[in-house]
C-alpha cells in the first residue's frame, strides 16, 4: 500500500506489512507481548495461541516480530484467504498445501505414500504436480473446478489425509534436526461455535504436535477442554492505553496531527482502547470535516455514527442484562466464556468487540471496559424490570394469575438485604411450582437448556452427538424444561433419512405447524439429493427458530452439502458441552447421588432418574478415557 | 548582459511554457491535473472535488484544507483573468479574501518591453542554475510581495504572493506555499529546477501531467 511520508495514512486498519509500514506508523503498544512472543520465537517448541479481539493489532505485532526473529516459519498457512465458508476439505487441504511445499524443499523420502497418484491420479511420486493442482495460481474454470474436486476428495478420505499429514510434519521436523514451525493464521475470522471452527478441529489437532503459532481471536483463548484449542499456552493482546491510541492517531495524521492532538484524544476516548475502531473513528472524521457547516462536536458524533453502523450493522446483539452488568462493574468471570450454549452471550459479545478486555486481576476476574460505541444503545434499551420479576410475571400471564404478591418477598429478612435473582428464583422453586432435582449435570443441562431454547433466541442450532445413548434422556430433560420454564412451544420430529423417502418435504411439513421451537433429529441416511436441496432452501430457515439434533460423524459428511446453510447454524457437540462443564468430581457426586434416589423415589420423576444417570455413566466414561489418554 | 535582465527573460520563459495552456480544452484539462495533484502532494487522505465548467465557459474549482484552518474556491475565465477566494477559518475571525486579476485594467507590459529588447536568445544562451532558482523562488516559492497566513503547524511558512497575474502560476504557487511538509518543499524546488532547465534551453513546453508531479522526498 503506498503511504504518505510525512501526511495522512489513513486505512481500515489494515495490517502493517512492509519497511515502509512499520517506519512511518508502527507504535509498539504492547511491549510485554512482544517480548513474551519472542521469547517463545526463540526458545518455545510447542504451540502457541496468540489470541487478540478483532483490530487489536495480532497481525500487526506478529509481523513485526517475525521481521526481527531469528528463524522465519517453516510453514506458513493463512486459513482466511480463501473464504469464511470452509468445510473439513478445506482446511486439510490448505494444512496438506503447506506441508508438502515446505517438505519438497528440504531432502525428504516421500516415498511413504502415493498422495499424488490416489488424490490427484497423478504418478505416485509426482509430488509437485499434486502441489500445483493443490495451490493452483492458474485463473480457469478447470483449474477451479480441479481444486474444488481435490478438497471434496480430502474431505472424503479425511481420515487418511490426517494421517498423511501427520507423517509429513514428522518427516519435516525429523530433516530439520528441531521442532517445526509453523505459522497459523487467520483462525480468528472462525467463531469459536460456527461449523467451519468445528471442521477445522482435525487440521488443528496436527499443528498443535509442532510449534505452530495460531492466530486467535480473545474468545478462542476462553476454549473448554473439548475445543482443539484447549490447553495451549497463550497470549492475549489487551485494549491499549488511551495515550498510546492517542499517539497511534498522531502518527497516522502525519504532520497534520499535532495541531490536532486535543481532538485526536477525544477519538482515542471512543475507541475503548482497539487500535482499528481508532482509525475507523479518525478516517470518518476525517470525512465528515469536509462538510461544511459542522462544529467539532458534530463532526465527532457523526463519525461515532458512522463507525457504530460500520461495526455493528451485521453483528449479533447480546443480551441487555450482560452489557448492563459489564457495565457496572467493569469485569466479567472467565467462566462465562465457557457456559454451555454461551448462556449469557458473554463468548460472542467478546468475539463482536462489543466489549474490551483490559486486564486480569488479581480477583480472577477481567477487567473489561463496554465499547463506548454501543454503550447509548443498550442504555435506553435495557429493561426497568430486573429479570427474575419479569419471569414472575410472564409466569402469571401464562397462567391465569395475578402477578401482584405472586413469588416470595425481595426482602431477606435474615440478612437484611434484598435477595438477588438467583435467591426468588430458587425460592419459586422451592414453593412448589416444580421440585427440582438439584445436580451439576441439571444444572449444566438447565443453563444449555435456557440458551438453546430460549425465546429470545431467534436463531438455529445444530447439537451434534457422539452416542445415541445419551441423546434421548439429554433431549428429553431439554425440552421438557423448554415448556415449562420458557413459556414457549416446542415440537419435535425424527426423519429417518432414506434414498426412497422425502424427508425434505417431511421437514418442511413439519416446519407448516405453529410452534415456537422447531426440533428435528436427523437419523438414518439422508441422500446427497436431499442434502444438497436443505441448503438451497436455506432462505425458508430464517425466520425459524430451530434445533436439529445430527449424529457427530454424520454431520461433518453433511457440512460439505449445506455451504449456504451451515452459514445459518450455530453448532454444539452435546457431550463436550456436558463435559466441558463437569468435572469427574462433579460427575461422581451426581452419580452418588442419583444412587441414593433410587432408594426413595417411586414417582414418574424415576424414570428421569434413569435417563441422567445414563447420561453421567457415558460421560463419567469418556471423561477416564480421556485421562487415560492424557 | 545584466543579470536581473536575464532573470526577466527567464521568468517570463517560466511563464509561456509552464502556465500557459490555450484554449478552453488544455486550460480545463490543466486544472483537472492541478486539482488530483493536491491530494498527494499535500499527502491527504481525500481527493478534493474536481473542478467544473460553467456555461459561461469559465472553469470553477474548490478545495478544503481543513487541517490548515483554509478552504478556497476560484474561477478562471483565461490565462489573466481570473478570481481565487481564500477563507483562513483558524484565524478568530474567520478572515475571507479574494485575489482577483482583470485584465480590463492597465498592468505593466513587461513582455513588450523584454520583447523590445530583442534579447531573448541571448538571455537564455546566459542563464545559470541560480538565476533560474531565483526566478522561481520569485514566481512560486517566495514571492517578493506577499501576505502571511497563520498556519496551525509549526515552522509551516505561508506566503501568498500578491502581485501574479498569471491565474495558472497563482493556483499552483497556492499548490507549494499551502503544503506543510518541508521536506517535500525542498523537492519541489529541485524537481522544478530541473524541469524547468532543459525546457527553457530547447524552447519545450512543459506539459500539465509533468508540472504536476509529485517529487519524492
Amino acid at each position: 500500500m503506498k503511504r504518505h511520508r510525512y501526511g495522512m495514512n489513513l486505512d481500515e486498519g489494515i495490517p502493517l506489512q512492509s519497511p515502509e509500514d512499520f517506519e512511518l506508523l508502527y507504535l509498539d503498544l504492547f511491549p510485554q507481548v512482544v517480548k513474551r512472543l519472542d521469547a517463545w520465537l526463540s526458545k518455545g517448541d510447542g504451540p502457541l495461541l496468540l489470541g487478540g479481539q478483532i483490530g487489536s493489532g495480532k497481525t500487526t505485532l506478529i509481523q513485526y516480530a517475525l521481521r526481527t526473529a531469528a528463524r522465519q516459519p517453516d510453514v506458513v498457512l493463512h486459513f482466511d484467504q480463501d473464504s469464511l465458508n470452509m468445510d473439513q476439505g478445506d482446511f486439510l487441504a490448505i494444512l496438506l498445501t503447506g506441508l508438502i511445499r515446505t517438505a519438497l524443499q528440504h531432502p525428504i523420502d516421500l516415498d511413504f505414500c502415493a498422495l499424488p497418484a490416489e488424490l490427484a491420479g497423478l504418478s505416485a511420486t509426482d509430488w509437485q504436480g499434486l502441489l500445483d493442482a493443490l495451490a493452483t495460481t492458474v485463473v480457469s474454470m478447470a483449474a477451479f473446478t480441479q481444486m474444488r474436486a481435490l478438497r471434496q476428495n480430502i474431505a472424503g478420505h479425511h481420515e487418511y489425509i490426517v494421517s498423511v499429514s501427520t507423517e509429513l510434519g514428522q518427516r519435516i521436523a525429523d530433516c530439520l534436526g528441531r521442532p517445526l514451525w509453523i505459522f497459523a493464521s487467520g483462525l480468528d475470522k472462525f467463531y469459536p461455535g460456527s461449523a467451519a471452527f468445528l471442521s477445522m478441529a482435525e487440521a488443528i489437532a496436527i499443528l498443535r504436535r509442532h510449534k505452530t503459532l495460531f492466530e486467535v481471536n480473545a474468545a478462542h483463548l476462553f476454549a473448554t477442554s473439548s475445543s482443539p484449542l484447549h490447553g495451549m499456552e497463550s497470549l492475549l493482546i489487551p485494549a491499549a492505553a488511551e495515550s498510546d491510541i492517542t499517539e497511534l492517531l498522531c502518527r497516522r495524521m502525519g504532520v497534520y496531527g499535532e495541531p490536532i492532538r486535543q481532538t485526536l484524544g477525544l477519538l482515542a476516548q471512543w475507541s475503548g482502547g482497539n487500535p482499528r475502531q481508532a482509525i475507523r473513528l479518525l478516517a470518518h472524521f476525517e470525512a465528515v470535516r469536509h462538510k461544511p457547516h459542522r462544529n467539532l462536536a458534530e463532526q465527532i458524533a457523526l463519525a461515532i455514527r458512522e463507525t457504530t453502523g460500520d461495526y455493528f450493522a451485521a453483528a449479533p446483539r447480546p443480551s441487555a442484562e450482560l452489557i448492563e452488568h459489564l457495565a457496572k462493574s467493569g469485569k466479567i468471570n472467565p467462566a462465562w466464556f465457557s457456559l454451555p450454549g454461551d448462556k449469557e452471550t458473554a463468548r460472542s459479545a467478546l468475539y463482536g468487540n462489543w466489549f474490551f478486555l483490559n486486564a486480569f486481576g488479581a480477583d480472577g476476574y477481567w477487567a473489561i471496559t463496554v465499547n463506548p460505541l454501543i454503550r447509548s444503545a443498550f442504555s435506553d434499551a435495557l429493561p426497568t424490570d430486573a429479570p427474575e420479576v419479569r419471569l414472575l410475571r410472564d409466569y402469571a400471564q401464562e397462567y391465569g394469575i395475578s402477578a401482584q404478591g405472586l413469588g416470595p418477598s425481595r426482602w431477606d429478612e435474615a440478612k437484611q438485604t434484598e435477595k438477588s435473582g438467583e435467591q426468588l428464583l430458587w425460592e419459586i422453586l422451592a414453593s412448589g411450582v416444580e421440585h427440582p432435582i438439584h445436580t451439576h449435570l441439571t444444572e449444566t443441562l438447565d443453563i444449555l437448556g435456557a440458551a438453546l431454547l430460549s425465546k429470545d433466541r431467534a436463531d438455529r442450532t445444530i447439537i451434534a452427538f457422539k452416542n445415541p445413548d445419551i441423546l434421548e434422556p439429554a433431549r428429553a430433560y431439554l425440552l421438557a424444561k423448554a415448556n415449562s420454564y420458557e413459556y414457549q412451544r416446542c415440537e419435535h420430529i425424527r426423519i429417518v433419512g432414506n434414498k426412497s423417502r422425502h424427508c425434505v418435504s417431511e421437514l418442511l411439513a413439519f416446519l407448516q405447524q405453529e410452534t415456537d421451537i422447531y426440533s428435528v433429529e436427523f437419523d438414518g441416511c439422508w441422500p446427497v439429493e436431499q442434502l444438497d436441496l436443505l441448503d438451497k432452501l436455506r432462505d425458508g430457515f430464517l425466520e425459524k427458530e430451530m434445533l436439529w439434533w445430527i449424529p457427530f460423524a454424520a454431520l461433518k459428511t453433511y457440512l460439505p452439502h449445506w455451504i449456504q446453510l451451515r452459514q445459518l447454524f450455530e453448532v454444539f457437540v452435546l457431550e463436550d458441552e456436558l463435559l466441558g462443564s463437569l468435572s469427574t468430581q462433579d460427575i461422581e457426586a451426581d452419580l452418588a447421588f442419583f444412587e441414593a434416589l433410587a432408594e426413595t423415589q417411586d414417582s414418574a420423576e424415576a424414570g428421569v432418574v434413569a435417563n441422567l444417570r445414563k447420561v453421567l455413566d457415558y460421560l463419567r466414561q469418556t471423561a477416564e478415557a480421556k485421562v487415560g489418554h492424557g | 548582459m545584466d543579470k536581473s535582465i536575464v532573470r526577466a527573460y527567464l521568468w517570463q520563459e517560466v511563464v509561456r511554457l509552464a502556465f500557459h495552456p490555450t484554449g478552453k480544452r488544455d486550460i480545463a484539462a490543466w486544472i483537472h491535473l492541478y486539482q488530483k495533484s493536491l491530494r498527494d502532494f499535500w499527502q491527504m487522505s481525500h481527493y478534493p472535488e474536481l473542478p467544473k465548467v460553467t456555461p459561461q465557459q469559465e472553469i470553477k474549482g474548490a478545495f478544503d484544507y481543513e487541517q490548515l484552518g483554509c478552504c478556497a474556491d476560484y474561477t478562471v475565465v483565461s490565462r489573466d483573468k481570473f478570481s481565487a477566494s481564500i477563507l483562513h477559518s483558524a484565524s478568530a475571525q474567520g478572515l475571507l479574501w479574494s485575489h482577483h486579476v482583470d485584465p480590463g485594467y492597465f498592468y505593466f507590459p513587461i513582455q513588450d518591453f523584454l520583447t523590445a529588447y530583442g534579447g531573448l536568445a541571448k538571455a537564455i544562451s546566459a542563464f545559470g542554475d541560480d538565476d533560474l532558482a531565483a526566478v522561481l523562488n520569485g514566481l512560486l516559492f517566495h514571492p517578493a510581495a506577499h501576505q502571511h497566513i497563520v498556519s496551525p503547524i509549526d515552522k509551516h511558512h505561508i506566503r501568498i504572493g500578491g502581485g501574479i497575474s498569471n491565474a495558472f502560476a497563482y493556483l499552483f504557487h497556492l499548490r507549494y506555499q499551502l503544503c506543510p511538509i518541508e521536506n517535500l518543499r525542498k523537492a519541489e524546488q529541485s524537481r522544478l529546477l530541473h524541469l524547468f532547465k532543459p525546457a527553457i534551453q530547447s524552447n519545450m513546453t512543459i506539459s500539465a501531467q509533468d508540472l504536476m508531479k509529485v517529487p519524492h522526498a
